[in-house]
Formats: C-alpha cells, sequence, structure tokens
C-alpha cells in the first residue's frame, strides 16, 4: 500500500489505512516533535493528538498532495501549543538527545553542538534541524512553516547565527 | 558598508553554500568581501557551524504509538459530536435579537423611535471607525510652538 491508497481508504473509513500512515511517520513525527519540545513525554503527546487531528481532516486532504509535509503543519500546530503552555514549566534539558552518535566529530563537539541547539528557541531548533538534519531545501522549508522562502532565509541565517553564539560561549573550534 | 548591505550579503552567501537561488550574485558578493573585513570574518565563522552541523544525523526514535491513536479513535467514535459553539452562534443570536426586540416594542413602542437612531449612530460609528464629532484638543495659537 502507498500514501495515496491509504489515504483513500482512510477517507473510506477504512481504520486500518490509518494504522498504515501512523505507522509508517510515527518515528519521523515524534523526531520532529522531539526537536521543537525537547521532552519525550510531550512530544509523544503532540504526534497522538496530530494524528487525531489528521484523521478527522482527512476528508478533506487533496490527495494530490504528499501527506507528510500536510501532516506536519498539524503536527507543529500541536508542539508550539504545548511550547506556549508551558513556556515557564523551567524543564531539564540534561537527559535530552536530538542527535544521532556520529564517529566523524569528537563527542565533547557534538555535546557542545547539542547543548547549543537546546539553548535556542523551539523555533530556531526547528528551522534548523528541517535543514541540516533532514536536509530540506528552502522550498520545502517554506511549504512546511507556511512562510515565504525570503523569510526562511532570514530565519534560518538568524538561527545560525545565534547556534554560532552559543557554540563560541561552549568554546567549539575546529 | 551599512549593516543592511553586510546582512543581505551573509544571507545571500549562506544560500549560495546551501546550494540555493541567491537573492544577490555570487560576483555582487565577492566585490563586497573584498571590501567589508567584517562580513569576512563573519562568514568565515559562519560557516564553521555550517561543517559542524552538516557531519550530523538525527537521533531516531522508535515509538509505537498507533495502539494509542486506535484507542482515542474508537473511544471518539461512540461518542457524540464535538460541542460547536458555531451552531449556537448562529441560531442563538438571531434569536435572541428577535426576542429581544419584540419584548422591547410590547412594553414601550416609544421606545422604538428613540433606538433605532441610536443603532444607526452606533451603526455608522463602527462603519467608520473613528468618531466624527471628536473635538480637536490639540488646537495651538498662530506662533506657538507644539
Amino acid at each position: 500500500m502507498d500514501d495515496p491508497v491509504a489515504i483513500k481508504r482512510c477517507q473510506a473509513g477504512e481504520r486500518d489505512a490509518f494504522r498504515f500512515l501512523v505507522e509508517r511517520y510515527q518515528a519521523e513525527a515524534v523526531g520532529h516533535a522531539f526537536a521543537i519540545l525537547t521532552n519525550r513525554e510531550d512530544a509523544l503527546d503532540a504526534v497522538q493528538e496530530a494524528f487525531l487531528d489528521a484523521y478527522h481532516a482527512l476528508g478533506r486532504f487533496d490527495t494530490s498532495r504528499q501527506f507528510y509535509p500536510w501532516f506536519y503543519t498539524i503536527l507543529r500546530n500541536r508542539c508550539f501549543k504545548l511550547v506556549r503552555r508551558r513556556k515557564n514549566a523551567g524543564l531539564s534539558l540534561d537527559d535530552v538527545s536530538i542527535l544521532a552518535p556520529v564517529s566523524e566529530i569528537p563527542a565533547e563537539d557534538r555535546l557542545a553542538l547539542e547543548r547549543a541547539l537546546l539553548e535556542l528557541s523551539s523555533a530556531e531548533r526547528e528551522i534548523v534541524t528541517l535543514k541540516h538534519l533532514d536536509g530540506l531545501s528552502y522550498e520545502e522549508i517554506a511549504e512546511r512553516l507556511e512562510i515565504p522562502k525570503g523569510t526562511v532565509m532570514s530565519r534560518l541565517f538568524n538561527a545560525r547565527k545565534h547556534l554560532r553564539e552559543k557554540l563560541a560561549l561552549r568554546k567549539v573550534h575546529r | 558598508m551599512t549593516d543592511i548591505n553586510c546582512e543581505s550579503i551573509l544571507i545571500a552567501d549562506m544560500a549560495l553554500r546551501d546550494g540555493e537561488e541567491s537573492p544577490l550574485g555570487r560576483q555582487e558578493i565577492e566585490t563586497h568581501l573584498r571590501n567589508c573585513e567584517r562580513c569576512r570574518l563573519e562568514i568565515e565563522s559562519l560557516r564553521t557551524v555550517d561543517e559542524l552541523l552538516s557531519s550530523q544525523q538525527r537521533l531516531r526514535q522508535e515509538p509505537n504509538i498507533w495502539p494509542l491513536v486506535s484507542a482515542r479513535l474508537e473511544a471518539s467514535a461512540g461518542s457524540a459530536p464535538p460541542f460547536s459553539w458555531r451552531v449556537v452562534l448562529l441560531f442563538g443570536i438571531p434569536l435572541f435579537g428577535y426576542k429581544a426586540l419584540l419584548l422591547i416594542l410590547q412594553a414601550a413602542p416609544s421606545l422604538w423611535s428613540k433606538l433605532i437612531p441610536m443603532i444607526l449612530v452606533i451603526a455608522v460609528f463602527g462603519y467608520l471607525k473613528a468618531n466624527p464629532f471628536k473635538i480637536n484638543s490639540e488646537l495651538t495659537l498662530r506662533g506657538e510652538s507644539s
């Protein structure tokens, strides 16, 4: 089964077809939610709610579009709702990890980068990770965030500048 | 070099490094960089960040949320449709208005003649989004400095 077939079956009321979509995209969705929320429980909650929202909205989904970029806009709305709600919650970032361990760079540099990423705002972390960890183009980011391409450029530039400042504080030199 | 120029150069250089269409040409960027040491240093340090980021991968999460989603779908299938305030507003406000009007007319027919001009004035104010009778309280005498 592929996405358009699954979506058409969902629109016809087949819940098992929705299971296919959930299982196909849940890992990616949790990764994205986690990068915004930096909390696993919140990320799982947001993804769950987003899938429920998507299920109820699938009747209006245009099957010529791709599922995941559409779903992503629902997911990020759920995530930023949670971000606003927990603004002053003061979460601990000690056991949070966004980056996979890779051997090319020293572990301490990766850790410093991880900490610097976590110190960015949710929106900055989102755009940096979409660009650098997912390798999305500016056009794709613009579609996901529903903003013009020029805004993607300026937001990405500012996010990178902030990241550099955070890294400079941690004295990462290559 | 002004800050606005420098920032647009830095953004254009970032777009080129990302393999994207840049708002400025390479030639234009290089000409600026020859004369602006601040931008050269800025670009060098931003490249270091890019290099560090380019070797990274997202940590793969392995959740299994289908049982939770499925249970929620099951629960919502048997429950009543969600309450919508829109329906209440759509039918409630005209009904309430109609009933209030009938009561006013029954209680005091002469009130109607006062209400109509008042409603009209409110509607005009709302449409203009300004008070047409507003008095200018900031008048100054000729020759007086403000």
